[in-house]
C-alpha cells in the first residue's frame, strides 16, 4: 500500500468521519478532535510507508483505531499533567462544533423530506429522543409505543436517508 | 429486519447513544473500524441524527416559514434526569 494515493483518499474520506464519531464521545473540543485526527492520520501514513507497515487492506481499520487510541491516551496523559489548562480548553459547551462536520445543507434537506413523510407521533418521538427532551422509555411511554417501535422507526428513517444520499451521489457521479 | 440486522442496529444505537460501558465501547470500536457494514450503519445513523437535531432545533416546518439555520445543534441526546 506504500505510496498508494488511494490509501490517503480512502483514509480521509472514510476514516475521518468514523474517527470523529468515535472521538466526540470522549472530547468536547472540536479543536482537540481535529488535532487527534490529524496526528492519527500522520502516524498511519508514516507506518504505511514503512516496510513492516500494514500489509493487508482489511487490517487497516483495526490499525487506524489502535493508533487513534494511542493518540487519545497521550492526550489524556497530557491533560492530567496540565489539568488546569485543559479544563478551560477542552470543555467549552460548543456542541455545534462537535456536529458540524456531519451536517450540511444537502443532508438537512434530505432529512426534512424524510421527516415530512412521518406521522406527527413518529416525528415527535424522534424529536424527544434525539434532542434529549425525554429518555427513550419516557418518550415511548408518553406516546403509547414500546421501545422497539423507536428502534424500527429510527432504522427505517436512517435507511431511507442512506438511500436518498446514495441516489444523490449517483446522480452527481 | 433480520436478526443480524437487528443486532447490528442495536449495537450501533447503544454506541451512538452512549449506552455502553467503557470496555464495551472499546470492543465495539475495534469491531466498528474493521466492519464496513457496521461502520456504514453507524455513520449513516449518526449523520441522520445530527441533521435531524438541526432540523428540529430550527423548528420543523415548510422552509419558507422557518427561521434561518441555527447553529445550536447536537447529536448525542443528553440523558434525561
Amino acid at each position: 500500500m506504500e505510496g498508494d494515493p488511494f490509501v490517503g483518499e480512502h483514509f480521509s474520506g472514510y476514516f475521518s468521519e468514523l474517527m470523529w464519531i468515535k472521538l466526540r464521545t470522549r472530547f468536547r473540543s472540536a479543536d482537540m478532535i481535529r488535532e487527534i485526527q490529524q496526528e492519527t492520520f500522520a502516524r498511519v501514513m508514516q507506518a504505511l510507508r514503512q516496510k513492516d507497515g500494514v500489509k493487508s487492506p482489511e487490517r487497516l481499520g483495526a490499525f487506524v483505531n489502535s493508533v487513534c487510541n494511542h493518540v487519545v491516551l497521550e492526550r489524556f496523559r497530557d491533560r492530567s499533567r496540565h489539568r488546569q489548562q485543559d479544563l478551560s480548553d477542552n470543555w467549552p459547551d460548543k456542541r455545534i462544533d462537535l456536529d458540524a462536520p456531519l451536517i450540511n445543507q444537502e443532508r438537512i434537506q434530505l432529512v426534512e423530506s424524510i421527516l415530512a413523510e412521518l406521522s406527527d407521533r413518529d416525528r415527535n418521538l424522534l424529536r424527544m429522543i434525539l434532542l434529549g427532551e425525554a429518555d427513550r422509555a419516557g418518550a415511548c411511554r408518553r406516546l403509547g409505543v414500546d421501545e422497539d417501535y423507536f428502534r424500527v422507526l429510527l432504522h427505517r428513517a436512517k435507511t431511507r436517508f442512506g438511500e436518498k444520499l446514495a441516489n444523490r451521489k449517483a446522480h452527481r457521479a | 429486519m433480520t436478526k443480524t440486522a437487528r443486532e447490528r442496529l442495536e449495537g450501533v444505537e447503544r454506541y451512538l447513544f452512549d449506552h455502553l460501558t467503557e470496555a464495551e465501547r472499546n470492543r465495539f470500536e475495534e469491531h466498528l473500524f474493521s466492519c464496513p457494514v457496521c461502520a456504514d450503519e453507524a455513520r449513516i445513523t449518526a449523520i441522520f441524527a445530527a441533521n435531524a437535531c438541526a432540523v428540529f432545533l430550527q423548528g420543523f416546518g415548510p422552509p419558507s416559514v422557518r427561521p434561518g439555520w441555527s447553529e445550536s445543534v447536537c447529536l448525542r441526546p443528553v440523558p434525561a434526569g
